[in-house]
C-alpha cells in the first residue's frame, strides 16, 4: 500500500522533474552548453510566484505563466551577456561561466530575500483526491498537470512550427543550419530563454507544495542532471521519460531506505548511467533493438 | 581587444618569464620568512596561514583542471579524505598527525584512482558532472554512517596540550610555517609537473585529446597520474585543515564551495602557469576573510556574490588569468619599442 502510494507520488513529482530537465537538455542539445545555473532559474521562478501571491494575491499556478515569461526574458539577457561570448570556448570557461552564474544568482537572492523559507498557503494545499485506493495530494496533481501542458506545448513548438524546426536543425548541425539561412545566435538566445523559462515556470507550479529559499537550486541540480544523462544529453523525449522514472525511484526508495539516503540511490544511478551508458539509457536500448 | 580569441602566437620571451618567476619567487620567500615581523595580530596570522593552505589546494586542483582541462567540481572529496583520515586516526587510534596526514594523502591517491578509472572515460562535461555527483554521495554517506564519522555533529579533536609531536603548537606561527612549507612544496611540484614530460602530455590532451592519442600518449594513464598527484596535494591540505581548525563535519568537508574556490583561485591567478593558482589564493583569501568579517547577517551573501561576479568577469575578459597578464606586462616593459 505504502509502495503503491509512493509510486503515484513519484510519478507526480517526476512530471515536474521532467519539465525542468527538458529545459536543461534543450539548452545542451542546441548550444552544447551544460547550464549549472538551471536550478537557480527554478528558484527565481519560485520567488516570483511567492511575491505574486504576497503582493497581488495571485495563485502560484496563475502566476506561473508570468513567472515563466519573466525568467525567459532574464534568460535571453543572460545568454547575450554571459553565454554568447563563451559558446566556442574550452570546457573550463564554459563550465565556470555557468557555475559563476549560479553562485551570483543564489547569493543575490539570499541578499535580497534572506535565507528564510518562503511558502504560500493555497486553498488546495491540504486537499487530497482519492484515486484507485490511494490519496493524491491536489497540489502535486495540479503541478503535474501544468508540467504536462507545458511539455506538450514545447513538443508542438519543436515539431510543428518553423522556428521550432529551425531550432532542431541548429541542434543537429549548426553549419548546415547556417547554410539554410538560420541565424544560430538567434536560436541560441531563444533556446536558452526557453530552457530557463521552463525551469522558472516549474518553480512557480511546485511552490504550493514546497517552500522557496535561495539555495533550493542546489537541491535540484543533481536530480536534473541524473534525468538528463539517463535520457541522453540533448534528448527531449528521453528527459520526459527519465524524469518520471527518477521521480518514482526517488519516492519508492524512501519506502525501503532512511530518508537521508533518499538521494543516494538517485546519485548512484547517475554515476552508473554516466559510466555504463554515456549516450543515455534510452538511446542505447533503442540502438540495441534496431 | 580581448585575448579570449584565438591563442596568440606571441609567447612571452623565455628571459622575461624567467625574470618574472625569479622575482616573484624571491618576493614570496621574503614575505614568508619575514611574516613574524609584519603579521602583528593573530587574525592576520590566521589569514596568512589560510592563504598558504588554499594556495596549496588550488595548486593541486590546477594540476588536473588547469594543465589538462579536466574540470573536477568534486575535488573537495580529497580534502575530506585528508581531513577525516587524520582526524579519525588521531581520535580513535592516537596516531600522530605527522603520520596521519601522509596516510590521508595515500588514501586520497587510492580514492582518486578509484574515481578516475571510470570517470576519465567521460569527456568534458561528463567528467565535471560525475565528480559533482561523487561530492554529494560522499556528503550523504559521511552524514549517514555517524558511528564512524560522527555524522552531522562532526569530529572535534581532543584537547591535547601543546605537543609538537602531536601537531599541536603553542605559537600559531608554527602552523603558518608548516602551511607555508606545504605551499612551497606544492609550488615545486607544480613547476616540476609543468616542465616534465607529464606536463607536455597533459597540455597535449588539453589542446586536442584525439591528436594526443594519435601521438602515442596513453590518455588514461596520463590523466590518472595527474589526478594522483592532485589528490595527494589537496588531501595534505585537508589533513592540515583538520589540525588547524580542529573540527570537521560533512557539510564543510564535502562542500561545493571548497571545490569551487580551488578552481576560482586558479582561474583568477592563471591556469596555464605553475604559480598562478597560488597568486589567486594570495589575493582572494584575505579579501574573502575580511569581507566575511565585515559583512554579517543579511549582508553576508554579498561576499560570495562578488566572487561569482569576479569569476564570470575574469572568464569573459581575462580567461588566461593574472599570471599571463603580468608576464605580458613585463614583456612590454622589457621590450619597449625603440
Amino acid at each position: 500500500m505504502a509502495l503503491y502510494q509512493a509510486l503515484l507520488n513519484g510519478l507526480l513529482i517526476g512530471g515536474v522533474y521532467a519539465l525542468i530537465s527538458i529545459g536543461l537538455t534543450l539548452v545542451f542539445g542546441v548550444m552544447d552548453i551544460v547550464n549549472f545555473a538551471q536550478g537557480e532559474f527554478l528558484m527565481i521562478g519560485m520567488f516570483l510566484a511567492f511575491f505574486g501571491h504576497r503582493l497581488f494575491g495571485l495563485d502560484p499556478l496563475v502566476a506561473s505563466v508570468g513567472a515563466g515569461l519573466i525568467v525567459f526574458a532574464l534568460g535571453v539577457v543572460v545568454e547575450r551577456v554571459v553565454i554568447d561570448p563563451i559558446i566556442d570556448a574550452p570546457p573550463l570557461a564554459q563550465i565556470f561561466a555557468t557555475v559563476g552564474l549560479s553562485v551570483v544568482l543564489s547569493n543575490a537572492a539570499a541578499a535580497a530575500f534572506g535565507n528564510e523559507y518562503h511558502g504560500v498557503t493555497t486553498p488546495y494545499g491540504a486537499v487530497s483526491v482519492p484515486f484507485l485506493g490511494a490519496h493524491l495530494p491536489l497540489s502535486y496533481l495540479l503541478a503535474f498537470a501544468c508540467a504536462a501542458v507545458a511539455a506538450s506545448l514545447l513538443y508542438l513548438f519543436l515539431n510543428r512550427t518553423d522556428v521550432g524546426r529551425a531550432m532542431r536543425a541548429t541542434a543537429q548541425n549548426r553549419n548546415a543550419a547556417v547554410l539554410l539561412g538560420i541565424n544560430p545566435r538567434a536560436m541560441y538566445m531563444l533556446a536558452f530563454g526557453l530552457g530557463v523559462g521552463l525551469a522558472g515556470f516549474a518553480g512557480a507550479v511546485i511552490l504550493p507544495y514546497t517552500v522557496a529559499y535561495p539555495a533550493i537550486g542546489s537541491q535540484f541540480v543533481l536530480i536534473m542532471y541524473t534525468v538528463v544523462v539517463l535520457g541522453g544529453l540533448g534528448s527531449v523525449r528521453g528527459a520526459a521519460v527519465a524524469g518520471l522514472a527518477i521521480g518514482v525511484i526517488q519516492s519508492v526508495s524512501t519506502v525501503f531506505l532512511a530518508t537521508e539516503l533518499q538521494n543516494l540511490v538517485v546519485f548512484l544511478i547517475f554515476v552508473a548511467a554516466l559510466i555504463l551508458v554515456p549516450g543515455g539509457v534510452l538511446k542505447s536500448v533503442r540502438l540495441r533493438r534496431a | 581587444m580581448s585575448d579570449s580569441a584565438a591563442p596568440s602566437l606571441r609567447i612571452p620571451s623565455r628571459r622575461g618569464r624567467r625574470a618574472v618567476e625569479a622575482a616573484l619567487a624571491l618576493v614570496l620567500l621574503g614575505l614568508l620568512l619575514a611574516a613574524p615581523f609584519y603579521v602583528g595580530t593573530e587574525f592576520a596570522l590566521r589569514i596568512a596561514t589560510l592563504c598558504c593552505l588554499f594556495g596549496t589546494m588550488s595548486l593541486g586542483w590546477n594540476l588536473l583542471g588547469g594543465y589538462a582541462n579536466q574540470i573536477s567540481l568534486g575535488h573537495a572529496v580529497f580534502f575530506a579524505v585528508g581531513a577525516y583520515t587524520t582526524g579519525l586516526l588521531e581520535i580513535d587510534f592516537q596516531v600522530t598527525p605527522w603520520l596521519g596526514i601522509p596516510a590521508g594523502m595515500a588514501l586520497a591517491v587510492l580514492v582518486g584512482i578509484g574515481i578516475g578509472i571510470p570517470t576519465f572515460r567521460l569527456a568534458g562535461h561528463y567528467f565535471a558532472l560525475g565528480t559533482l555527483a561523487l561530492l554529494q554521495i560522499g556528503d550523504i554517506l559521511f552524514t549517514y554512517y555517524r558511528q564512524f564519522t560522527g555524522g552531522t555533529l562532526g569530529l572535534t579533536l581532543p584537547i591535547r596540550g601543546y605537543r609538537p609531536e602531536m601537531f599541536s603548537f603553542k605559537y600559531p606561527i608554527w602552523y603558518f610555517y608548516i602551511a607555508a612549507g606545504m605551499m612551497v612544496g606544492a609550488l615545486l611540484a607544480s613547476r616540476l609537473v609543468l616542465r616534465s614530460g607529464l606536463g607536455y602530455r597533459l597540455r597535449a590532451i588539453k589542446e586536442n585529446p584525439l591528436a594526443a592519442q594519435l601521438a602515442g600518449i596513453d590518455l588514461l594513464r596520463t590523466k590518472l597520474t595527474a589526478l594522483a598527484v592532485s589528490a595527494a596535494v589537496v588531501a595534505a591540505g585537508g589533513g592540515f585543515y583538520m589540525q588547524f581548525i580542529q573540527f570537521i563535519d560533512p557539510d564543510s568537508a564535502f562542500s561545493f564551495q571548497t571545490s569551487i574556490n580551488m578552481a576560482l583561485f586558479a582561474i583568477i591567478g592563471g591556469v596555464n602557469s605553475w604559480w598562478g593558482p597560488a597568486l589567486g589564493a594570495m589575493l582572494l583569501v584575505p579579501l574573502s576573510e575580511y569581507t566575511s568579517l565585515q559583512l554579517t547577517g543579511r549582508l553576508a551573501p554579498l561576499g560570495p556574490l562578488a566572487y561569482g561576479l569576479l569569476l564570470i568577469v575574469v572568464i569573459l575578459l581575462r580567461p588566461r588569468g593574472l599570471a599571463e597578464w603580468l608576464l605580458r606586462l613585463w614583456e612590454r616593459l622589457w621590450q619597449s619599442p625603440t
